[in-house]
């Protein structure tokens, strides 16, 4: 990659990332974690932006930074920033990004909304490793499921919402809804039963108000399922599901023990009268194709459980049931060479 | 004089934790009582276990009439109870949970308040609490995150609602407020062993608002209930294998039009 002078560097950190990293950085105490930064004078959005990040250095606060198409955006992923600023050199060409609005409000919504000390003690992986809270729910906690105290985070489910506010973080959709505390009607009501109950405040006297709270319509929280995404990829490939064949994981496809007919209709193109739904594998892990007997069975033709899971979980039996019971297909052809059962 | 709600408590086995609970339905009663709502109050015993019978004995003076029945079927004791009652509204509370001393008042001005007659009304948040909470207690405000204790917002069926959400999961608890006639309009199923098929108020849920019956939270009222070790609203169901009755029609997908060779 070609390099540039240090102070020719200076001169040419781009508008927007400079502005991105005063957002969202903490220069002084990337001067206070790199000794050697801060002994040269150098000023630390410019070393970071031309060398520090290449080098593997921390920039406190900063989730990601890449420009990409004319965008610059939050990111984690140091080696495309690498590929990235060796692409385009010193050539920046920046445009505002429609998303970085959003991204910046998401980002000024948590901090103001997040309950710090009770995400520390939540996880005590991220208190012993000393990282500010905020930045690492922002940065892996929210998409390891981890709950940041103080807010609801919807990811992945497309539709409005009362009360919630639609922002956009790391690419996506976010539906955010600050928590609110319990009405002090309900914590009175809560307090008078205890008289009656003490367990009402097993979790602690003073808790009441700030307990956790779920929207019963959250399903991402009751079952891990995000419905509506789910409902949104069975539509796009089929009006009706009077067939659903369920495989734990694309290529099993190929073993599937079932009437010649099923196996064509999984390979003809769409529209079918037929869903194929994967319980144990994401989308982007299955092959791009699978030979069967009848045909070669597109990646795209199945509709992949686990991505509109909250958690890497495999869904138990229960929940499947439940979604085959919801679908209430003529037929179900099920398939499982784990536990060599077919139905 | 005419009944303006008939609460029908159930029991069945709640044992020694129907104390706390009649109790809670003691206060009720008196506070509804004396905002003055006509109340016929009526318990109904379903196969009780001896300790929850004298339990419930204690506390005779509450009911104007307590009914000892042996359907082992919730839903069916529900429709026994309808029919047995003679209030403009039925309430249906259960013997192992509590509620704020103004359910009653406050369902029924919601009801009354409403230019739908036939609304099915429930409290707008549900507590689930665990009272094995106490080994992580916190003496702060921020319960330990190891708290299985959690509020539920219960939702109406409001323009945004996706009644489909409802074929997935339950989304309220049995303690509801509705007229008796409406109760009489739609029964609640009986449980279906062979077929898998009950839970009474997940079914009777399914039913009506597939029925266009809208159902509405009343503000700032709670109900409590007791987490069960294989936990709440619907799982204790999953846990005994169990799936709603769909009422026809009532599914994730439409189903195409076929033609009768086809159907064949």
């Amino acid at each position: 990659m070609k390099r540039c002078r240090r102070g020719a560097a200076r001169l040419r950190i781009p508008h927007h990332a400079r502005r991105l990293l005063s957002l969202h950085a903490d220069g002084d105490r990337y001067l206070s974690e790199n000794l050697d930064v801060s002994a040269s004078g150098s000023d630390p959005f410019v070393h970071w932006w031309r060398t520090g990040a290449e080098e593997g250095r921390r920039m406190p606060g900063v989730v990601r930074v890449e420009c990409r198409g004319g965008m610059i955006r939050a990111s984690s992923v140091r080696n495309r920033w690498r590929a990235l600023l060796g692409r385009d050199g010193r050539r920046w060409r920046l445009e505002p990004d429609p998303d970085f609005a959003l991204e910046a409000a998401f980002v000024r919504l948590v901090h103001r909304h997040a309950d710090r000390r009770a995400y520390l003690a939540a996880n005590l992986d991220v208190r012993a490793a000393d990282i500010e809270p905020v930045e690492h729910w922002l940065t892996s906690g929210m998409l390891q499921g981890r709950r940041m105290p103080g807010l609801d985070v919807v990811l992945r489910r497309p539709e409005e919402r009362e009360g919630w506010v639609r922002l956009r973080w790391l690419g996506q959709d976010v539906l955010v809804r600050p928590h609110e505390p319990l009405p002090e009607t309900i914590e009175r009501a809560v307090r008078v039963q205890a008289q009656f109950e003490p367990g009402l405040l097993a979790a602690g006297p003073g808790t009441v108000g700030s307990l956790r709270r779920v929207d019963a319509l959250d399903l991402w929280d009751r079952d891990g399922l995000d419905l509506a995404g789910f409902l949104a990829a069975i539509e796009s490939l089929t009006r009706s599901a009077s067939v659903v064949v369920v495989v734990p994981e694309l290529a099993e496809l190929a073993s599937l023990d079932a009437h010649d007919d099923v196996l064509a209709e999984l390979a003809a193109p769409a529209p079918r009268d037929l869903l194929l739904l994967v319980t144990r594998q994401l989308r982007r892990d299955a092959p791009r194709e699978v030979r069967t007997p009848a045909g070669v069975v597109p990646r795209a033709a199945a509709i992949y459980l686990l991505d509109h899971r909250r958690s890497a979980e495999h869904p138990d039996d229960a929940l499947l049931a439940r979604i085959l019971h919801a679908l209430d297909p003529d037929a179900v052809h099920g398939f499982d060479p784990r536990s060599a059962s077919s139905s | 004089m005419s009944v303006d709600i008939s609460v029908v408590l159930n029991l069945h086995a709640e044992g020694e934790l129907a104390h706390p609970s009649l109790l809670s339905f003691e206060r009720i009663v008196e506070r509804t009582r004396a905002e003055g709502v006509t109340l016929e109050v009526v318990g109904v015993l379903d196969d009780p276990d001896p300790i929850t019978r004298d339990v419930v004995q204690q506390y005779a003076d509450l009911f104007d009439a307590i009914h000892l029945v042996a359907l082992r079927d919730l839903g069916l004791v529900r429709n026994a109870m309808v029919e047995a009652v003679t209030g403009e509204y039925v309430a249906f509370l259960d013997g192992d949970d509590l509620w704020c001393e103004d359910w009653l008042t406050a369902s029924l001005r919601s009801a009354r308040a409403e230019p739908q007659a036939g609304t099915v009304w429930h409290p707008q948040f549900v507590l689930f609490f665990d009272p094995a909470d106490v080994a992580v207690q916190s003496s702060g405000s921020t319960p330990s995150s190891l708290a299985a204790t959690y509020v539920l917002e219960q939702v109406s069926t409001d323009p945004a609602f996706d009644r489909r959400a409802l074929l997935i999961d339950n989304l309220w608890t049995s303690n509801v407020l509705a007229p008796r006639e409406l109760h009489r309009t739609f029964p609640y199923p009986s449980l279906d062993r062979e077929r898998g098929l009950g839970i009474e108020d997940w079914s009777w849920n399914l039913t009506t608002v597939w029925a266009g019956v809208p159902h509405r939270t009343v503000p700032d009222t709670v109900h409590m209930i007791r987490m069960k070790p294989e936990g709440s609203l619907g799982r204790s169901n999953i846990a005994r294998g169990l799936l709603p009755h769909r009422p026809q029609g009532a599914r994730l997908l439409p189903r195409l039009d076929r033609g009768p060779r086809e159907q064949s």
